[in-house]
């Protein structure tokens, strides 16, 4: 299990045998910064380069490799995941629902049964008709 | 006060040797060799999982392309080789070599964790033991690079298409294609056809498609018998060549005996001098290859390569081989006959 984002970005690059050359150029960006990107040397590149190299792995939204990547990016770079930034500045009521979260003391438990629920697709938008 | 500290010692590794390092470094990571091609990074970040850093300016300041970390496992490589796609092929050679380092020279760069640490290491060697330390890892790398096993078999199934009308093999265009295959630079791929033997010998006419170096004579076989028979027949072989077909099993004929009865054409230094160490008088060559056979029954040990003992190898084998397949027929007239001409 990788525990750094460089560690992470490897073991994904190697996984679809790609070279270091090929997949920087790939995402756009430097060869040699991404190999020290890699080797942990510099920190993780800021969301929207993030985003071209979460699409270049082939990672999905939702999945949890795709959550892995944020968390371990977001970790690397001492911030807030970069989905999560954006999660929280696209919809109004997410911060919302935070505070409630921490005002009502709701426990770590409570929250990955709310969690499981959520997952459930009970709350799944049904198509019409 | 004088520095007292003692030059590090350096090996100089056996071509087979490597040659089997390189094999178990690629059996670990199958996954890292497609067709030809070895993959090189992968091999290193994989297999060996070995971190690459890249090092902005490293060459210009350090006036080397990469240095290896063998205790914290990082390979510190110039920016400019990963980034350049027009390096490719020294990158991967570079990453060779470092890798090479960490196999067979691990001992000397402990706890080497700098770029000034490694330097100050290399400082300390003499010119011998330097060149020394980089003729191993290049050659390793070649190994590694241009497995020798892939490198024969290509060589083979291409030899007719690399040979000019005088049945003289154009070793030049033939490393041009190894370097393509094996996307190495051409000096490299050059410089690994010649270690395999695949070189046109001074003065000597030889079959180009039967090459043997003298390191790897211990090879010829892997049975023990044949390997008998073959430092036999080299001993057969010699005494043909000097015109005595009765040495090798009998007394050893005095030195002026051999030079003065010698076919014309053989180089009679062979014979009445140690080749191998030109000038020191040793004994020559053909009674080291006796005492091998006699003493140490299947081993012939030979120290360095000179051009001349390969050429007398390659011979060795090539008379060897067609020996075996002819049988009973094979004469020993023909053989001095045809090497007298």
């Amino acid at each position: 299990m990788p525990t750094t984002f460089g560690q992470f970005l490897k073991e994904k690059r190697l996984a679809l045998d790609l070279s270091l050359r090929e997949f920087a150029r790939q995402v756009g960006v430097q060869p040699s910064n991404y190999c020290n990107v890699e080797a942990d040397v510099l920190p993780p590149p800021p969301a929207e380069t993030l985003e071209k190299l979460a699409r270049a792995l082939g990672l999905k939204k939702g999945t949890s490799d795709y959550e892995t990547f944020h968390d371990l990016a977001g970790g690397g770079r001492d911030e807030i995941p970069a989905d999560v930034e954006r999660i929280v500045k696209e919809n109004e009521l997410i911060p919302a629902m935070l505070r409630t979260l921490e005002y009502e003391q709701v426990s770590k438990e409570q929250l990955r049964g709310i969690i499981e629920d959520l997952r459930s697709g009970r709350y799944k938008k049904k198509p019409k008709g | 006060m004088a520095d007292t500290r003692k030059s590090p010692k350096v090996r100089e590794f056996r071509l087979f040797e490597l040659e089997r390092i390189a094999a178990g470094a690629l059996a670990k990571g199958p996954q890292c060799v497609r067709g030809r091609r070895v993959n090189i990074e992968r091999l290193v970040q994989e297999t060996f999982d070995l971190k690459i850093i890249a090092f902005h300016e490293l060459s210009r300041r350090w006036k080397t392309y990469a240095f290896i970390d063998t205790t914290g496992k990082v390979v510190f490589v110039d920016a400019d080789l990963i980034d350049n796609v027009q390096l490719e092929k020294k990158y991967r050679f570079t990453l060779g070599e470092e890798l090479a380092h960490l196999l067979i020279h691990t001992s000397l760069f402990a706890n080497c964790k700098t770029i000034e640490q490694r330097l100050a290491i290399e400082a300390e060697l003499n010119d011998v033991r330097r060149d020394r330390l980089e003729n191993n890892a290049r050659a390793l790398a070649s190994a590694i690079l241009m497995p020798e096993t892939t490198v024969r078999a290509f060589v083979e199934s291409q030899i007719q298409k690399f040979t000019d009308e005088h049945g003289h093999v154009l070793v030049d265009e033939l490393a041009s294609a190894i370097s393509h295959e094996y996307d190495v630079n051409f000096k490299p791929a050059r410089r690994r056809l010649k270690l395999l033997g695949y070189h046109r010998s001074h003065g000597w006419e030889l079959d180009c498609r039967t090459p043997f170096t003298a390191s790897q004579a211990v090879q010829v076989s892997s049975s023990d018998a044949e390997m008998e028979s073959f430092a036999l027949f080299v001993l057969q072989y010699v005494g043909v060549l000097a015109g005595r077909e009765d040495f090798g099993a009998r007394a050893v004929p005095a030195r002026s005996t051999l030079a003065r009865s010698a076919t014309p054409g053989f180089p009679h230094d062979l014979l009445t001098s140690n080749p191998l160490r030109p000038g020191t008088g040793g004994a020559p060559f053909w009674l080291r290859v006796r005492r091998a056979v006699l003493f140490r029954g299947k081993r012939i040990h030979v120290h360095r390569c000179s051009s001349m003992v390969d050429s007398f190898f390659q011979a060795c084998v090539a008379e060897y081989r067609l020996a075996t397949a002819c049988g009973s027929h094979y004469q020993t007239a023909s053989r001095r006959q045809r090497f007298s001409q």
